[in-house]
């Protein structure tokens, strides 16, 4: 199969971006290379004249102007791909690119071929002017030289680049998804960036210590330090608040339906993991009846992977904060069974504001069997609001981050949980929850 | 062939680099911020920290140095 080149904005408009600096770096090293000529060199015996003088200035301003149109030809450029970076369609701007971007690569040729009938003036000419040769200043002369010559050549590339994909690039078919490309063809656009900083970064490097230049130097210490910092800050993917809500309250919905057609009247109690074999499991019951009466445990550790369970007749289901449970033990590298409450009060606010980021303050406090719990703008204050409307599941499952703390709680003070109120309030944006921790009945009791 | 910039230079430089490090950990917003560029906060914080005891070790030397030049 023939691999055809697909038409990437981002890709031009990075290339495009970088033909722009590498210019303007091209007409920074040029005017230090001007100072010499016009400055230094008279230090070292060279007599002025009109005759050398007007042909270098025509040459200087004709090599200044070239570069100042391509910096124009390539911001004009970029402007015309930039609407283009989320479409991927060329549409009319494709010619108008093209020709924009080889005339750019013209004026970059044109500048390098000016250049050099600059330098025969300064190396050939000038001795006739009374000129003596040192390394002194011929050393400066040719690193900025050399480094003028390298950055137009890389900016010719890149417009290079951006040429070819602006005009062979075939525009990205509606139906063609992005994972569907073939691996070559995928590019990470923090990864390209990572990778073309670093390198342009490490080239400077190796020119500043080659040329004794400092701001190289600085230049690719900044180019290599900003490279890692894009690649490193990456972060875990991120989804809008918004999406959690939206993809969620169906779920919960669906149960507060099941558990109401079902008839089943009970308050949810998030059992202790003793109801468990493996103390792995965290699980709410709910009764048919509106008490909060518990089976016995070994009938619960017996049934532990049924749904219905008979005799008292109950339901028990995985809570809906398990998994969010399970992400708090694994940020706190420990097992909610093998602490205790006051580990879960010392570490809880650090671990939903600062670790998680879920809210913006979490205060815990424990009178007697009660515990209660203040959060402020938390990013499921939104879907706490909208489970009010849910009578199942307000006040007795909770929502996901009520149920992770009831889990939680159960499981550090090894007591069975209840929700006992829940209230958001939109005024302070706070979500204020009451938990009781019931008393663990004894076996006889329950059995009879 | 050696590298041009000196102990101060370096210090200079990871002087700014944690200025600009801190202040835009700080002011980067997890909400507003533009989708296409994802920042991890707390990474961005922690690289601010590291350059700047990185700079503070390089302070900590030139004071250490100019006390045993006496």
């Amino acid at each position: 199969m023939r691999a055809q080149i697909l038409y990437r904005p981002k890709i031009i408009l990075l290339s495009l971006f970088v033909t722009l600096v590498m210019t303007s770096f091209s007409v920074f090293f040029l005017s230090r290379l001007d100072n010499i000529v016009n400055g230094d060199l008279y230090g070292y015996g060279l007599r002025f004249s009109y005759e050398w003088a007007n042909q270098y200035w025509n040459y200087l301003t004709l090599i200044t102007g070239f570069l100042g149109v391509s910096m124009l030809i390539t911001c004009a450029s970029i402007a015309l791909t930039l609407p283009q970076r989320h479409t991927h369609k060329i549409g009319s701007a494709k010619f108008v690119t093209s020709i924009l971007l080889v005339m750019g690569i013209l004026m970059f040729v044109l500048s390098i071929f000016l250049f050099t009938r600059l330098d025969n003036i300064v190396r050939g000419d000038l001795y006739g002017y009374g000129l003596r040769f040192s390394y002194e200043w011929a050393n400066q002369y040719w690193n900025y030289l050399t480094l003028i010559l390298g950055f137009l050549g890389i900016a010719i590339g890149m417009s290079g680049v951006s040429f070819v994909l602006t005009f062979i690039g075939a525009p990205i078919p509606e139906t063609q998804v992005l994972p569907s490309l073939s691996p070559l063809l995928r590019i990470n656009f923090t990864r390209l960036t990572f990778y073309l900083l670093t390198s342009i970064g490490a080239i400077a490097l190796a020119f500043s210590i080659n040329y004794n230049s400092s701001i190289l130097a600085f230049i690719g210490l900044g180019l290599i330090f900003w490279g890692m910092i894009l690649l490193y800050i990456k972060p875990e993917n991120h989804v809008k608040e918004n999406l959690l809500d939206k993809t969620t309250l169906p779920s919960l919905t669906n149960l507060n339906q099941i558990v109401k057609e079902l008839g089943y009247k009970g308050k949810g109690v998030y059992l202790s993991p003793k109801y468990f074999k493996g103390f792995e499991s965290s699980k709410v019951y709910i009764n048919t009846r509106k008490d909060m009466k518990l089976p016995p445990t070994k009938k619960i550790q017996d049934e532990e992977d049924k749904i219905f369970i008979k005799n008292p007749n109950g339901i028990l289901i995985t809570s809906p904060g398990l998994e969010l449970k399970r992400l708090f033990e694994k940020k706190l590298g420990t097992n909610f069974t093998r602490v205790n409450f006051q580990y879960l009060e010392q570490n809880i606010s650090k671990l939903l504001v600062e670790d998680l980021e879920i809210a913006r303050e979490v205060e815990i406090e424990r009178e007697n069997d009660r515990v209660f719990v203040k959060i402020e703008n938390s990013i499921y204050q939104a879907m706490c609001k909208e489970a009010k409307k849910l009578s199942k599941i307000h006040c007795s499952l909770g929502c996901p981050l009520c149920s992770a703390i009831a889990c939680a709680l159960a499981e550090a003070t090894g007591k069975s949980v209840v929700i006992e109120k829940e209230q958001t309030s939109d005024i302070d944006q706070t979500t204020k929850i009451e938990y009781h921790l019931l008393e663990e009945p004894k076996e006889e009791q329950t059995q009879k | 062939m050696t590298f041009p910039l000196g102990f101060l230079d370096i210090s200079l430089w990871l002087a700014i680099a944690a200025m600009i490090l801190l202040v835009t950990s700080q002011m980067l917003s997890p909400h507003y911020g533009k989708i296409n560029i994802q920042i991890d906060r707390k990474k961005l914080k922690n690289v601010a920290f590291a350059i700047s005891i990185l700079f503070l070790a390089t302070v900590a030397m030139r004071i250490i140095s100019i006390i045993l030049a006496q």
